[in-house]
Protein backbone atom coordinates (compact mmCIF):
# COMPACT_ATOMS: atom_id res chain seq x y z
CA UNK A 1 0.00 0.00 0.00
CA UNK A 2 1.53 3.57 -0.96
CA UNK A 3 2.73 5.88 1.88
CA UNK A 4 -0.37 8.42 1.09
CA UNK A 5 -2.28 5.83 0.72
CA UNK A 6 -1.81 4.50 4.23
CA UNK A 7 -2.19 7.85 5.60
CA UNK A 8 -4.89 8.70 3.77
CA UNK A 9 -6.87 5.96 5.42
CA UNK A 10 -5.41 6.29 9.05
CA UNK A 11 -7.30 9.72 8.57
CA UNK A 12 -10.51 8.90 7.15
CA UNK A 13 -10.53 6.45 9.96
CA UNK A 14 -10.69 9.12 12.02
CA UNK A 15 -13.28 10.84 10.04
CA UNK A 16 -11.12 13.46 8.28
CA UNK A 17 -13.08 15.03 5.80
CA UNK A 18 -11.09 15.84 3.63
CA UNK A 19 -8.91 12.32 3.65
CA UNK A 20 -12.22 10.73 2.47
CA UNK A 21 -13.23 12.50 -0.30
CA UNK A 22 -9.59 12.29 -1.29
CA UNK A 23 -10.23 8.86 -1.30
CA UNK A 24 -13.35 8.58 -2.68
CA UNK A 25 -12.18 10.31 -6.32
CA UNK A 26 -9.19 8.21 -5.94
CA UNK A 27 -11.48 4.90 -6.54
CA UNK A 28 -14.98 6.45 -7.71
CA UNK A 29 -14.56 5.67 -11.24
CA UNK A 30 -13.43 1.98 -10.50
CA UNK A 31 -16.16 1.52 -8.09
CA UNK A 32 -18.30 3.08 -10.82
CA UNK A 33 -16.94 0.51 -13.35
CA UNK A 34 -17.75 -2.40 -11.43
CA UNK A 35 -21.21 -1.28 -10.68
CA UNK A 36 -22.05 -0.56 -14.48
CA UNK A 37 -21.27 -3.86 -15.29
CA UNK A 38 -22.59 -5.65 -12.28
CA UNK A 39 -25.96 -3.35 -12.77
CA UNK A 40 -26.25 -4.61 -16.58
CA UNK A 41 -24.54 -1.59 -18.16
CA UNK A 42 -26.83 0.61 -16.97
CA UNK A 43 -25.36 4.10 -16.13
CA UNK A 44 -27.74 5.63 -13.58
CA UNK A 45 -27.95 2.47 -11.89
CA UNK A 46 -24.76 2.28 -11.64
CA UNK A 47 -24.05 5.40 -10.45
CA UNK A 48 -26.33 4.87 -7.77
CA UNK A 49 -25.01 1.57 -6.70
CA UNK A 50 -21.47 3.09 -6.58
CA UNK A 51 -22.90 5.95 -4.40
CA UNK A 52 -24.26 3.19 -1.82
CA UNK A 53 -21.16 1.02 -2.28
CA UNK A 54 -18.68 4.08 -1.76
CA UNK A 55 -20.43 4.74 1.28
CA UNK A 56 -20.20 1.07 2.56
CA UNK A 57 -16.70 1.06 2.06
CA UNK A 58 -16.08 4.50 4.15
CA UNK A 59 -18.83 3.72 6.86
CA UNK A 60 -17.16 -0.36 7.42
CA UNK A 61 -14.02 1.59 7.07
CA UNK A 62 -13.02 0.65 10.75
CA UNK A 63 -13.11 -3.26 9.78
CA UNK A 64 -10.15 -3.24 7.11
CA UNK A 65 -7.47 -4.83 9.29
CA UNK A 66 -4.65 -3.84 6.30
CA UNK A 67 -3.80 -7.79 5.62
CA UNK A 68 -5.39 -7.69 2.32
CA UNK A 69 -4.49 -4.40 -0.29
CA UNK A 70 -6.96 -1.34 0.41
CA UNK A 71 -8.71 -1.77 -3.48
CA UNK A 72 -8.96 -5.44 -2.99
CA UNK A 73 -11.07 -4.97 -0.19
CA UNK A 74 -12.86 -2.13 -1.41
CA UNK A 75 -13.46 -4.37 -4.50
CA UNK A 76 -15.05 -6.77 -2.45
CA UNK A 77 -17.45 -4.77 -0.39
CA UNK A 78 -18.33 -2.83 -3.75
CA UNK A 79 -19.22 -6.05 -5.46
CA UNK A 80 -21.00 -6.91 -2.85
CA UNK A 81 -22.88 -4.04 -2.29
CA UNK A 82 -23.96 -3.82 -6.16
CA UNK A 83 -24.81 -7.74 -6.29
CA UNK A 84 -26.79 -7.19 -2.94
CA UNK A 85 -29.22 -4.16 -4.74
CA UNK A 86 -29.31 -6.60 -8.01
CA UNK A 87 -30.67 -9.36 -6.10
CA UNK A 88 -32.99 -6.69 -3.60
CA UNK A 89 -34.05 -5.42 -7.34
CA UNK A 90 -34.94 -8.55 -8.82
CA UNK A 91 -36.87 -9.15 -5.60
CA UNK A 92 -39.21 -6.31 -6.00
CA UNK A 93 -39.51 -7.05 -9.52
CA UNK A 94 -40.56 -10.44 -9.22
CA UNK A 95 -42.55 -9.42 -6.31
CA UNK A 96 -44.89 -6.33 -7.30
CA UNK A 97 -45.01 -7.66 -10.97
CA UNK A 98 -44.77 -11.10 -11.00
CA UNK A 99 -47.02 -12.26 -13.99
CA UNK A 100 -43.96 -9.33 -16.41
CA UNK A 101 -41.77 -11.28 -14.78
CA UNK A 102 -42.66 -14.35 -15.49
CA UNK A 103 -42.60 -13.67 -19.24
CA UNK A 104 -39.46 -11.97 -18.98
CA UNK A 105 -38.36 -15.37 -17.92
CA UNK A 106 -39.58 -17.43 -20.45
CA UNK A 107 -38.60 -14.12 -22.89
CA UNK A 108 -36.27 -15.10 -26.28
CA UNK A 109 -32.97 -14.21 -24.87
CA UNK A 110 -32.09 -13.31 -28.64
CA UNK A 111 -34.84 -10.94 -28.91
CA UNK A 112 -33.33 -8.06 -30.71
CA UNK A 113 -35.47 -5.40 -28.74
CA UNK A 114 -34.23 -6.57 -25.39
CA UNK A 115 -32.19 -4.48 -23.35
CA UNK A 116 -30.49 -2.13 -26.60
CA UNK A 117 -28.87 0.36 -24.40
CA UNK A 118 -29.67 4.52 -25.61
CA UNK A 119 -27.16 5.53 -28.35
CA UNK A 120 -24.09 7.75 -26.87
CA UNK A 121 -25.17 10.97 -28.65
CA UNK A 122 -20.89 11.73 -30.04
CA UNK A 123 -20.72 8.21 -32.03
CA UNK A 124 -21.57 8.31 -35.76
CA UNK A 125 -24.75 6.03 -36.51
CA UNK A 126 -23.15 2.96 -37.90
CA UNK A 127 -20.54 2.21 -35.33
CA UNK A 128 -23.00 3.66 -32.36
CA UNK A 129 -25.71 0.33 -34.06
CA UNK A 130 -22.92 -1.59 -34.04
CA UNK A 131 -21.65 -0.49 -30.45
CA UNK A 132 -25.74 -1.30 -29.40
CA UNK A 133 -25.32 -4.56 -30.87
CA UNK A 134 -22.60 -5.73 -29.26
CA UNK A 135 -23.66 -4.56 -25.88
CA UNK A 136 -26.94 -6.45 -26.21
CA UNK A 137 -25.03 -8.93 -27.04
CA UNK A 138 -22.21 -9.23 -24.26
CA UNK A 139 -25.31 -8.33 -21.90
CA UNK A 140 -26.87 -11.68 -23.26
CA UNK A 141 -23.83 -13.72 -22.89
CA UNK A 142 -23.01 -12.47 -19.10
CA UNK A 143 -26.92 -13.05 -18.28
CA UNK A 144 -26.33 -16.47 -19.08
CA UNK A 145 -23.93 -17.38 -16.93
CA UNK A 146 -24.47 -17.82 -13.11
CA UNK A 147 -23.84 -15.29 -10.54
CA UNK A 148 -20.60 -16.30 -9.49
CA UNK A 149 -19.31 -16.76 -12.76
CA UNK A 150 -20.43 -13.82 -14.14
CA UNK A 151 -18.82 -11.89 -10.94
CA UNK A 152 -15.43 -14.00 -11.84
CA UNK A 153 -15.77 -13.22 -15.10
CA UNK A 154 -16.15 -9.41 -15.17
CA UNK A 155 -13.38 -8.89 -12.03
CA UNK A 156 -11.00 -10.92 -14.33
CA UNK A 157 -11.94 -9.89 -17.60
CA UNK A 158 -12.81 -5.64 -17.05
CA UNK A 159 -11.23 -5.03 -13.63
CA UNK A 160 -7.96 -7.01 -14.76
CA UNK A 161 -7.70 -8.72 -11.44
CA UNK A 162 -5.60 -11.56 -10.80
CA UNK A 163 -6.83 -15.56 -10.11
CA UNK A 164 -5.76 -14.68 -6.49
CA UNK A 165 -7.32 -11.42 -6.22
CA UNK A 166 -10.48 -12.41 -7.44
CA UNK A 167 -10.51 -15.14 -4.84
CA UNK A 168 -9.80 -12.89 -2.04
CA UNK A 169 -11.70 -10.39 -3.61
CA UNK A 170 -15.01 -13.05 -3.84
CA UNK A 171 -13.86 -15.33 -0.76
CA UNK A 172 -13.94 -18.41 -2.97
CA UNK A 173 -11.19 -20.88 -3.25
CA UNK A 174 -8.43 -20.43 -6.02
CA UNK A 175 -9.55 -23.43 -7.67
CA UNK A 176 -13.24 -22.68 -7.77
CA UNK A 177 -12.61 -19.10 -9.16
CA UNK A 178 -10.40 -20.85 -11.96
CA UNK A 179 -13.20 -23.58 -12.64
CA UNK A 180 -16.21 -20.43 -12.86
CA UNK A 181 -13.67 -18.66 -15.02
CA UNK A 182 -13.27 -21.22 -17.41
CA UNK A 183 -16.74 -22.26 -17.74
CA UNK A 184 -17.71 -18.46 -17.89
CA UNK A 185 -15.11 -17.81 -20.94
CA UNK A 186 -16.41 -20.58 -22.77
CA UNK A 187 -20.02 -19.72 -22.40
CA UNK A 188 -19.00 -16.41 -23.31
CA UNK A 189 -17.20 -17.54 -26.14
CA UNK A 190 -19.90 -19.64 -27.35
CA UNK A 191 -22.71 -16.85 -27.19
CA UNK A 192 -20.65 -14.38 -29.13
CA UNK A 193 -19.30 -17.11 -31.85
CA UNK A 194 -20.75 -14.35 -34.29
CA UNK A 195 -18.96 -11.24 -33.09
CA UNK A 196 -15.88 -13.45 -33.23
CA UNK A 197 -15.77 -14.99 -36.81
CA UNK A 198 -17.10 -11.50 -38.53
CA UNK B 1 -9.68 -25.50 -41.20
CA UNK B 2 -7.11 -27.36 -38.14
CA UNK B 3 -9.62 -27.25 -35.09
CA UNK B 4 -7.92 -26.44 -31.56
CA UNK B 5 -6.45 -28.94 -29.49
CA UNK B 6 -8.72 -30.53 -26.60
CA UNK B 7 -5.49 -31.58 -24.13
CA UNK B 8 -4.38 -28.03 -24.33
CA UNK B 9 -7.73 -26.03 -23.65
CA UNK B 10 -7.02 -25.07 -19.88
CA UNK B 11 -3.44 -23.67 -21.09
CA UNK B 12 -5.42 -21.61 -24.03
CA UNK B 13 -7.50 -20.39 -21.70
CA UNK B 14 -4.99 -19.38 -19.22
CA UNK B 15 -3.53 -17.81 -21.80
CA UNK B 16 -5.95 -15.54 -22.74
CA UNK B 17 -6.53 -15.08 -19.38
CA UNK B 18 -3.14 -13.50 -18.63
CA UNK B 19 -2.46 -16.17 -15.93
CA UNK B 20 0.14 -18.67 -17.58
CA UNK B 21 2.78 -18.17 -14.91
CA UNK B 22 4.44 -21.29 -15.36
CA UNK B 23 7.62 -20.55 -17.65
CA UNK B 24 7.83 -24.43 -18.57
CA UNK B 25 4.03 -24.91 -19.44
CA UNK B 26 4.59 -21.12 -21.29
CA UNK B 27 7.62 -22.24 -23.33
CA UNK B 28 6.06 -25.75 -23.87
CA UNK B 29 2.61 -24.17 -24.99
CA UNK B 30 4.71 -21.62 -27.40
CA UNK B 31 6.43 -24.01 -28.67
CA UNK B 32 2.90 -26.32 -29.22
CA UNK B 33 1.75 -22.76 -31.07
CA UNK B 34 4.50 -22.71 -33.68
CA UNK B 35 3.35 -26.16 -34.61
CA UNK B 36 -0.43 -25.97 -34.04
CA UNK B 37 -2.72 -23.67 -36.55
CA UNK B 38 -5.60 -24.47 -34.76
CA UNK B 39 -4.65 -23.81 -31.60
CA UNK B 40 -2.92 -20.28 -32.75
CA UNK B 41 -5.78 -19.53 -34.74
CA UNK B 42 -8.15 -20.15 -31.20
CA UNK B 43 -5.70 -17.93 -29.55
CA UNK B 44 -6.34 -15.17 -31.81
CA UNK B 45 -10.33 -15.55 -32.08
CA UNK B 46 -10.46 -15.69 -27.84
CA UNK B 47 -7.90 -13.00 -27.76
CA UNK B 48 -10.35 -10.56 -30.01
CA UNK B 49 -13.41 -11.74 -27.87
CA UNK B 50 -12.06 -10.45 -24.97
CA UNK B 51 -11.22 -7.27 -26.47
CA UNK B 52 -14.85 -7.62 -27.76
CA UNK B 53 -16.34 -7.87 -24.36
CA UNK B 54 -14.41 -5.01 -22.91
CA UNK B 55 -15.12 -2.64 -25.51
CA UNK B 56 -18.67 -3.48 -25.15
CA UNK B 57 -18.65 -3.23 -20.89
CA UNK B 58 -16.57 -0.07 -21.02
CA UNK B 59 -18.81 2.57 -19.00
CA UNK B 60 -19.22 5.84 -20.68
CA UNK B 61 -17.64 8.11 -19.03
CA UNK B 62 -18.70 9.79 -15.54
CA UNK B 63 -19.28 13.60 -15.86
CA UNK B 64 -17.07 15.79 -13.75
CA UNK B 65 -20.49 17.01 -12.11
CA UNK B 66 -21.56 13.71 -11.32
CA UNK B 67 -18.75 12.58 -9.51
CA UNK B 68 -18.11 15.65 -7.57
CA UNK B 69 -21.85 15.13 -6.29
CA UNK B 70 -21.51 11.77 -5.24
CA UNK B 71 -18.26 12.50 -3.68
CA UNK B 72 -19.92 15.07 -1.97
CA UNK B 73 -22.95 12.80 -1.19
CA UNK B 74 -21.06 10.21 0.33
CA UNK B 75 -19.34 12.84 2.77
CA UNK B 76 -22.69 14.16 3.94
CA UNK B 77 -23.93 10.49 4.26
CA UNK B 78 -21.15 9.71 6.94
CA UNK B 79 -20.93 13.27 8.32
CA UNK B 80 -25.13 12.55 9.32
CA UNK B 81 -24.09 8.44 10.24
CA UNK B 82 -21.20 9.61 12.63
CA UNK B 83 -23.40 12.07 13.80
CA UNK B 84 -26.31 9.73 14.68
CA UNK B 85 -24.05 6.86 15.55
CA UNK B 86 -23.56 8.05 19.34
CA UNK B 87 -27.10 7.83 19.97
CA UNK B 88 -27.66 4.70 18.47
CA UNK B 89 -24.33 3.01 19.94
CA UNK B 90 -26.24 4.26 23.59
CA UNK B 91 -29.40 2.98 22.33
CA UNK B 92 -28.14 -0.70 21.75
CA UNK B 93 -26.00 -0.43 25.03
CA UNK B 94 -29.03 -0.19 27.02
CA UNK B 95 -31.30 -2.25 24.84
CA UNK B 96 -28.55 -5.58 25.46
CA UNK B 97 -28.93 -5.16 29.21
CA UNK B 98 -32.65 -5.03 29.34
CA UNK B 99 -32.88 -7.75 27.09
CA UNK B 100 -30.85 -9.50 29.06
CA UNK B 101 -33.07 -8.91 32.20
CA UNK B 102 -35.96 -9.58 30.96
CA UNK B 103 -34.80 -13.03 29.61
CA UNK B 104 -33.36 -13.90 33.43
CA UNK B 105 -36.46 -12.72 34.75
CA UNK B 106 -38.79 -15.15 32.57
CA UNK B 107 -35.70 -17.53 33.45
CA UNK B 108 -36.85 -17.30 37.18
CA UNK B 109 -40.37 -17.32 37.05
CA UNK B 110 -40.24 -20.69 34.84
CA UNK B 111 -38.15 -21.69 36.99
CA UNK B 112 -39.75 -20.54 40.49
CA UNK B 113 -42.90 -22.33 38.38
CA UNK B 114 -40.90 -25.38 38.82
CA UNK B 115 -39.91 -25.25 42.09
CA UNK B 116 -43.41 -24.46 43.27
CA UNK B 117 -44.94 -27.48 41.55
CA UNK B 118 -42.51 -29.77 43.10
CA UNK B 119 -42.64 -28.22 46.68
CA UNK B 120 -46.28 -27.69 46.80
CA UNK B 121 -48.24 -30.13 43.81
CA UNK B 122 -49.37 -28.67 40.82
CA UNK B 123 -51.34 -25.79 41.10
CA UNK B 124 -55.24 -25.97 41.53
CA UNK B 125 -55.24 -29.97 41.74
CA UNK B 126 -55.25 -29.56 45.18
CA UNK B 127 -58.07 -31.12 47.69
CA UNK B 128 -60.39 -28.49 48.39
CA UNK B 129 -62.21 -30.28 51.15
CA UNK B 130 -58.68 -30.95 53.02
CA UNK B 131 -58.75 -27.57 53.85
CA UNK B 132 -62.65 -26.81 54.86
CA UNK B 133 -63.98 -26.66 58.04
CA UNK B 134 -66.83 -29.61 58.88
CA UNK B 135 -69.34 -26.88 59.82
CA UNK B 136 -68.96 -25.71 55.85
CA UNK B 137 -69.05 -29.24 54.62
CA UNK B 138 -72.42 -29.94 56.97
CA UNK B 139 -73.25 -26.63 54.83
CA UNK B 140 -72.54 -27.62 51.41
CA UNK B 141 -73.87 -31.00 52.36
CA UNK B 142 -77.14 -30.06 53.25
CA UNK B 143 -77.49 -27.27 50.65
CA UNK B 144 -81.06 -28.38 48.26
CA UNK B 145 -82.27 -29.17 52.24
CA UNK B 146 -81.36 -25.38 52.77
CA UNK B 147 -82.64 -24.18 49.81
CA UNK B 148 -85.84 -25.66 50.60
CA UNK B 149 -86.03 -24.05 54.32
CA UNK B 150 -85.32 -21.09 52.16
CA UNK B 151 -88.38 -21.14 49.58
CA UNK B 152 -91.15 -22.57 52.53
CA UNK B 153 -89.43 -19.33 55.16
CA UNK B 154 -90.79 -17.05 52.06
CA UNK B 155 -94.24 -19.05 51.75
CA UNK B 156 -94.93 -18.42 55.23
CA UNK B 157 -94.19 -15.21 55.36
CA UNK B 158 -96.27 -14.20 52.65
CA UNK B 159 -99.29 -16.53 53.88
CA UNK B 160 -98.89 -15.29 57.28
CA UNK B 161 -100.26 -11.38 56.31
CA UNK B 162 -101.76 -9.99 59.54
CA UNK B 163 -105.43 -9.25 58.59
CA UNK B 164 -105.70 -5.10 60.25
CA UNK B 165 -103.42 -4.23 57.25
CA UNK B 166 -100.31 -3.91 58.06
CA UNK B 167 -97.24 -4.79 55.28
CA UNK B 168 -95.59 -8.34 55.45
CA UNK B 169 -92.36 -6.20 56.23
CA UNK B 170 -93.62 -5.59 59.78
CA UNK B 171 -94.27 -9.39 60.60
CA UNK B 172 -91.46 -11.60 61.26
CA UNK B 173 -91.75 -15.45 59.99
CA UNK B 174 -92.08 -18.01 62.35
CA UNK B 175 -88.63 -19.93 61.58
CA UNK B 176 -86.42 -16.23 62.18
CA UNK B 177 -87.00 -18.08 66.61
CA UNK B 178 -84.03 -15.56 67.80
CA UNK B 179 -86.54 -12.42 67.28
CA UNK B 180 -89.30 -14.04 69.92
CA UNK B 181 -89.50 -11.74 71.95
CA UNK B 182 -90.32 -9.14 69.62
CA UNK B 183 -93.50 -6.83 69.51
CA UNK B 184 -94.45 -7.98 66.23
CA UNK B 185 -94.38 -11.51 66.89
CA UNK B 186 -96.48 -11.12 70.01
CA UNK B 187 -99.23 -9.12 67.63
CA UNK B 188 -98.92 -11.87 65.46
Amino acid sequence: MPADEADLIRRARENDPAAVDQLVRRYQKKVYGIAYRICGFDPEEARDNAQEALFQVFRNLGQFEGRARFSTWLYRTAVNTCLDAQRRRKRWFRMLMPARSAKRDEADPEDPLDNIPAPEDDMDPVSNLSGAELKRDVLHALRRLSENQRTVFQLKVFQELSIPEIAEVTGMAEGTVKSHLFRATQSVREQLRDWVER
Amino acid sequence: MQAACRNQNETLMLDVLEELHDPNVRRMWEDHLRACDGCRRERDRMRQLLGKVREAGMPPELPVARADTMAAAVGWRLRHERLARPEKAGRRIRLFPALAAGCAFMLMIAVGYRWQERLFGPAGGGDISAELQPQDLEIIKHFDLLKDMDTIEKLIHIVDIPDDGQGPDQAVPETQGTHGDSPARTHA
